[in-house]
C-alpha cells in the first residue's frame, strides 16, 4: 500500500497566504502569454502550472511511503478459575478444575493462538505449562478484578473463555446488568465465552445457602449472622433453625421459606470473650434428603475489645475516687460509667444535713440499682466496688440477694471482672462476705462490721506471686499500703498476691467460672501517685498496676499464664506457625519444657501434632501444614498446660467464603456471556464451533519504505528542464 | 531479759506505731505565701463542718498548712491561697512543686479578701500561675462548668464582696487545676469559735452566705469527682432542673 504524507507550513494564515501568493502567481503567468498563438500559449501555461504546482507541492514536505502488510492472528485467552471452591468433586472423581483442565484439550489448534490463563482474586499468567491438578491457596474468585486486570495488560484479544463455576465472591455480582455493561465497554471486551464447570444438586434438599456475618466484630457489642437456607422439594420446609457454638446452642430463630424456597434468619447476639469464634448454623435434617451435609455451616469470627467497659460505684467521695477516675479519663481504652454515693441514706433519712433542701436544687439523682444491676450489667467488662457499702443500697434482703447473685452469675457465667476495693465504709457496712457474692470474693469480711485499721504497713509479696503479672509493676518499699480491713478471711481457692506483716490479707485474686475478682484490701493506692511524685519519680507505677489490673480482670490474652499465638501467611494459607509461651500457675516461665501442639480439624477426622521443647525463657515455636482448606481447632496436648491454654480455633486455606459455599452459579456466567457477545455453554458439551470471536479485520505491517520528495535527487533537473522548456518555446516563438 | 533489753526492744516495736500514718480523709491545705494567708483559717473549719455534715466524703474538720515549695509533701491536694495586697512572687523551685502538685489531680482555689478596687492581689496571683503554668491562660469558668453542678445546682458565684459573679480558672486537659474566686468566699463562711459570723456580708445576708457555703461544697467535690456530673446520665437531668 503506497500513500503520500504532507505537512503544513505552519499556521492557517501562512498557508493561505501562500494559496493567495501561488493563484496570483499561476494568474499573472496565464495573462502574460495571452499575446501568443493558442497552440503555444497551451503548452506554455501547461508548463508554468507544473513549476508552480511542483513549487507549492515542495514547501509541504511530502513524503511518499510504501507498506507491506498481512493479516494477523487470531488470539484467544483461556482463563481458569482456581479458586476454592474449584476443588469441588460434585460427586465426581475429580475436581472443577481438573475438569475445566481437561476439556480444555479442544483448543490445541494451528489456527488460532491460545494463552492460558487462571484467576482467583487476581489473575495469573500466561501459563506455559499445563497442570492437571490445583495447587490449593483457597483464594476467593473475583471475577471483575481478574478479568478487568487480564484485558488491561493485553489489547489484541479476539476472545476469551472463561472456565468457572461462576461462584463469585468480587463486585460482579452486586452489579446491575447497565453496570456490568458500561465496564465490559470501558474495558473494550471482546467476546467472553462461559463455560460452567459443576453441577448444581438436584432433587429434595435443606440447605445452608450463605451466611453473612462481619469477619471481625466487638465483645459485649451486637453481632449479626444471617444466614439463607434454601428449601427443594420438602413440604412442610423446616421452621427452626440453630445457632451454636461448639455443642451450646447460642440462638433459634423460626424462618419463614418463601414460594421461591428461600428463607433468611438473622441472629443476633453479644459475644463475651475475645478470640476465635466458630458459629455453626444448623438445619435439622429431613430424612428424603440425599446430601445432609449442607445442612450446616461455620462461620468463624475474630472478637476483639475495642474499649473495656468500666462500671465503677464508689461509696465514698475520696482522693483514692479521684485517683481512679483520673486514671479512667486519661486512659482511652475504658469506657465509663461511674455511680459516686455523693449522699448516703443516712444524710437522706435522718437529715443530718439539718437543711430541707429542695431536691430540684441538686445535681443528684437516685442510685439507679435496678437499671445498672438489673438491666445493663452484662454490657460491662469489669465492675468496680470502690469502698462501696453494697448492702446499704438495696430496698430490701430480696432484692439484694437477687441483685447479687446476678453479679456473680455475671461473673460466674458471663467472663465478668470484679475488682473489688475495701476501705473505711466498706468495712463499716453489711459484709458482702454474707451476701451472695462471697463465694465470688478472694478475700471476704465475715461480719457486719470488721474494724479498719489506720495503719501504714509494707505489705509482703508471697513467694508464689512474685512473677505475678499484676506485681510486675508494685513495689513494696514504694507502695505502703495505707489503713486495711482486719479480721478478713482468705478464700482457699483465691491466689493471696500481698500481706500485711501481721498476715492479713491484702491484695487477692481469685478466678471463679469464666470470669476473673481481684480484692484490693485497701483504698489509698492513689497515694502512691503522689508519693512517687513527692520523691521525684513520675508516679506511673500507680497507673500501670491499676492499667494491668484491668486486663487481667478483663483476660487480656497478654496476661495468661500460657500463651499460644497462630500465625497465618498470604502465601501459605495451608500452614501455620504457633508460637508458645509455657508459665507455671505462678507466671514462672518453664524452661526445657516438652508439649505437643495439637491442630485437629473441625467437620473432618485429621490431626496435625508438633513437639516442641522450650527455650529458656519458656517459650517455643511450632510449624505445621495441612493439607486440606478448613476449620481446625489448636490446643496443647500435656496437662497442666492443656487446661491452662484456651483452644483456639482457626481457618486454614485462604478465604472461607470460598470455602463455606460452592454451589455453582450459572448466573454469573450467562450474564457475563451474553453481554460480551460470548457464548454460554457447560464444560460437558463443550465444542469449538459455539465460541465466536471478534472479526479478524486487522493487519500487521511487516515492511515500510519512506522517501522525501524533497530530498529527492531528481527534483532539480527535473524542474530545470521543465523551466528549460518553457523558456525554449518562448525564445522560439520571440516572445522572450 | 534484763530490764535494759526488754525496755530497749519494747521501744523499738513501738516505734512504728508511733508514726502517725498518712491520713486517707480530705482535708484542705492552705498555702504559706503571702502576709495575709491565714486570715481565713476558721472558714476552712466551717466549710469542713458544712461538708462532714452534708456529704459523703471522710474529712478531717482540721487543716494541713505548708509552704508552696512543698506542697507535694501534702496528704490532701486541696490548696487554699487567700490573702489580700500584692503576693511574693513565685521561685523556681515554688513554680516547680506548684506545677507538679496541680499535675497530679490537685486543685487550687484563691480567694481574693481585697476590697474592691484593689486588684494588686488578682494581678499578683495571675503573675504566680504564669510562673507555674505559662502555657495555660486563665479563662472565666462557663456557668455549665461542673463546678456549678457538682452537688447543688449554682448559677453563679457568690462571696461576701461582690466584685464578680463568675470564677476565674485555669483548664489543663479536661481538668480545671486552679480557680479564682473574686469575692472572698472564705470570708462569707468565716465564724468565731462561738457561731457568729466575723464578716458581714456586702450585699444580701442568709441565703447569699447559704450559697457561698453550697460553692465551696461544690468546689470540694469538683476536686474530687472531676467531670463525674458530666457523664452521659447526669446532662438530661441537670438541664430538666435548671428550666425549673
Amino acid at each position: 500500500m503506497t500513500h503520500f504524507e504532507y505537512q503544513t507550513l505552519g499556521s492557517l494564515w501562512l498557508e493561505v497566504l501562500l494559496l493567495i501568493v501561488c493563484l496570483a502567481a499561476w494568474g499573472y503567468a496565464v495573462w502574460s502569454t495571452r499575446f501568443q498563438r493558442p497552440g503555444v500559449r497551451i503548452v506554455v501555461c501547461t508548463l508554468r502550472t507544473m513549476i508552480l504546482t511542483a513549487c507549492y507541492v515542495l514547501l509541504h514536505h511530502p513524503t511518499w511511503i510504501h507498506q507491506e502488510s498481512r493479516p494477523t492472528e487470531t488470539k484467544i485467552a483461556l482463563l481458569t478459575d482456581r479458586s476454592g471452591s474449584m476443588q469441588s468433586l460434585d460427586g465426581t472423581d475429580k475436581s472443577r478444575y481438573q475438569r475445566a483442565i481437561k476439556s480444555q484439550s479442544i483448543f490445541q489448534s494451528d489456527e488460532v493462538k491460545v494463552d492460558r490463563y487462571e484467576f482467583d482474586q487476581v489473575a495469573y499468567g500466561p501459563i506455559h505449562h499445563e497442570s492437571s491438578t490445583l495447587v490449593v491457596n483457597g483464594n476467593k474468585t473475583d471475577i471483575y478484578q481478574s478479568v478487568t486486570q487480564l484485558l488491561n495488560q493485553t489489547s489484541d484479544l479476539k476472545g476469551m473463555v472463561l472456565f468457572s463455576d461462576g461462584h463469585d465472591l468480587g463486585r460482579i455480582t452486586t452489579m446491575s446488568l447497565d453496570e456490568t455493561k458500561a465496564w465490559l465497554t470501558r474495558l473494550d471486551a471482546p467476546p467472553i465465552n462461559a463455560v460452567l464447570v459443576g453441577e448444581a444438586q438436584k432433587g429434595a434438599e435443606i440447605a445452608i445457602h450463605s451466611l453473612e456475618a462481619p469477619a471481625f466484630s466487638f465483645v459485649r457489642a451486637p453481632l449479626r449472622i444471617r444466614a439463607t437456607i434454601m428449601v427443594r422439594e420438602i413440604d412442610p420446609p423446616p421452621a427452626q433453625i440453630q445457632l451454636m457454638e461448639a455443642d451450646k446452642i447460642v440462638q433459634v430463630k423460626d424462618v419463614q421459606i418463601d414460594s421461591q424456597g428461600f428463607g433468611t434468619v438473622d441472629f443476633e447476639f453479644y459475644p463475651e470473650t475475645v478470640g476465635e469464634h466458630l458459629y455453626t448454623v444448623y438445619v435439622p435434617p429431613d430424612t428424603r434428603e440425599s446430601n445432609q451435609i449442607n445442612n450446616s455451616q461455620h462461620i468463624l469470627v475474630q472478637i476483639g475489645r475495642d474499649k473495656i467497659s468500666v462500671l465503677h460505684i464508689a461509696g465514698s467521695i475520696t482522693w483514692d475516687l479521684n485517683g481512679l477516675r483520673s486514671m479512667f479519663e486519661r486512659n482511652d481504652q475504658v469506657d465509663l460509667t461511674a455511680f459516686y454515693i455523693m449522699r448516703t441514706r443516712e444524710h437522706v433519712l435522718h437529715g443530718i444535713d439539718g437543711r430541707n433542701i429542695n431536691p430540684e436544687e441538686m445535681a443528684l439523682v437516685p442510685f439507679p440499682t435496678e437499671e445498672i444491676f438489673d438491666r445493663q450489667l452484662y454490657g460491662f467488662d469489669v465492675i468496680i466496688f470502690q469502698d462501696f457499702d453494697a448492702g446499704n443500697y438495696f430496698s430490701d434482703s430480696y432484692q439484694a440477694r437477687r441483685l447479687l447473685t446476678k453479679i456473680r452469675n455475671f461473673i460466674e457465667q458471663h467472663h465478668g471482672g470484679l475488682i473489688v476495693v475495701g476501705g473505711p465504709r466498706m468495712a463499716g457496712g453489711p459484709s458482702l462476705g454474707l451476701s451472695p457474692l462471697a463465694e465470688c470474693l478472694p478475700i471476704s469480711p465475715p461480719t457486719y462490721r470488721s474494724p479498719y485499721r489506720d495503719e501504714s504497713v509494707t505489705a509482703k509479696i508471697s513467694k508464689q506471686s512474685a512473677n505475678h503479672p499484676l506485681l510486675q509493676y508494685f513495689n513494696t518499699d514504694e507502695n505502703p499500703i495505707n489503713g486495711y480491713m482486719e479480721k478478713v478471711t482468705l478464700n482457699p481457692q483465691a491466689m493471696p498476691l500481698l500481706s500485711a506483716p501481721d498476715g492479713t490479707p491484702l491484695f487477692a485474686t481469685l478466678e471463679k467460672g469464666t470470669g476473673r475478682v481481684a480484692f484490693l484490701n485497701t483504698s489509698n493506692s492513689f497515694q502512691w501517685l503522689r508519693g512517687g511524685l513527692a520523691e521525684g519519680k513520675t508516679g506511673d507505677t500507680y497507673y500501670a498496676f491499676w492499667d494491668q489490673l484491668l486486663r487481667w480482670s478483663t483476660q487480656d490474652p497478654s496476661l495468661q499464664q500460657v500463651k499460644m499465638i497462630a500465625n497465618k501467611s498470604t502465601d501459605r494459607p495451608l500452614d501455620l506457625d504457633v508460637e508458645i509461651l509455657l508459665r507455671d500457675r505462678h507466671f514462672k516461665p518453664q524452661p526445657n519444657a516438652g508439649v505437643t501442639v495439637l491442630l485437629s480439624g473441625i467437620g473432618n477426622e485429621s490431626t496435625y501434632e508438633s513437639r516442641v521443647v522450650t527455650s529458656t525463657s519458656g517459650q517455643a515455636q511450632a510449624k505445621m501444614s495441612v493439607v486440606a482448606p478448613g476449620y481446625y481447632s489448636l490446643s496443647l496436648v500435656e496437662k497442666p498446660w492443656a487446661e491452662m491454654c484456651q483452644r483456639q480455633i482457626v481457618f486454614l486455606g485462604g478465604s472461607q467464603d470460598e470455602f463455606r459455599n460452592q454451589e455453582p452459579v450459572a448466573e454469573t456466567l450467562e450474564r457475563l456471556a451474553s453481554l460480551s457477545g460470548g457464548s454460554f455453554s457447560t464444560h460437558a458439551d463443550l465444542t469449538l464451533d459455539d465460541m465466536r470471536w471478534q472479526a479478524n479485520d486487522e493487519k500487521q505491517i511487516t515492511e515500510v519504505r519512506r522517501l522525501k520528495l524533497r530530498n529527492w535527487i531528481w527534483n532539480l533537473p527535473i524542474l530545470m528542464i521543465i523551466a528549460g522548456l518553457e523558456w525554449y518555446l518562448r525564445r522560439s516563438s520571440h516572445l522572450a | 531479759m534484763k530490764r535494759r533489753t526488754f525496755l530497749k526492744s519494747t521501744l523499738l516495736a513501738a516505734l512504728p506505731a508511733m508514726g502517725s500514718p498518712p491520713d486517707a480523709r480530705f482535708r484542705f491545705t492552705l498555702l504559706q505565701h503571702g502576709e495575709h494567708w491565714s486570715d481565713r483559717e476558721r472558714a476552712l473549719r466551717q466549710l469542713a463542718f458544712e461538708i462532714q455534715n452534708r456529704c459523703n466524703i471522710p474529712i478531717d474538720p482540721d487543716f494541713d498548712s505548708v509552704p508552696i515549695e512543698s506542697a507535694l509533701e501534702a496528704g490532701s491536694p486541696f490548696f487554699v491561697l487567700t490573702g489580700k495586697g500584692p503576693l511574693p512572687e513565685l521561685s523556681t523551685a515554688q513554680a516547680d512543686s506548684l506545677r507538679i502538685a496541680l499535675n497530679s489531680g490537685g486543685f487550687l482555689l484563691i480567694d481574693d479578701q481585697s476590697a474592691s478596687g484593689d486588684n494588686q492581689f488578682i494581678t499578683s496571683a495571675v503573675a504566680a500561675m504564669h510562673r507555674a503554668f505559662p502555657e495555660v491562660e486563665p479563662a472565666v469558668l462557663p456557668s455549665d462548668h461542673s463546678i456549678y453542678q457538682s452537688y447543688y445546682l449554682l448559677k453563679e458565684a457568690r462571696g461576701r464582696t461582690n466584685k464578680a459573679n463568675y470564677l476565674t480558672g485555669w483548664n489543663y486537659g479536661i481538668r480545671t487545676i486552679a480557680a479564682f474566686s473574686h469575692n472572698d468566699l472564705l470570708g462569707a463562711m468565716e465564724a468565731d469559735r462561738m457561731g457568729s459570723w466575723t464578716h458581714n456580708m456586702e450585699i444580701g445576708g442568709g441565703f447569699r452566705r447559704e450559697l457561698c457555703f453550697r460553692l465551696g461544697i461544690n468546689i470540694t467535690y469538683y476536686v474530687l469527682t472531676v467531670n463525674y456530673k458530666k457523664d452521659r446520665a447526669f446532662p438530661p437531668v441537670i438541664e430538666r432542673r435548671r428550666r425549673l
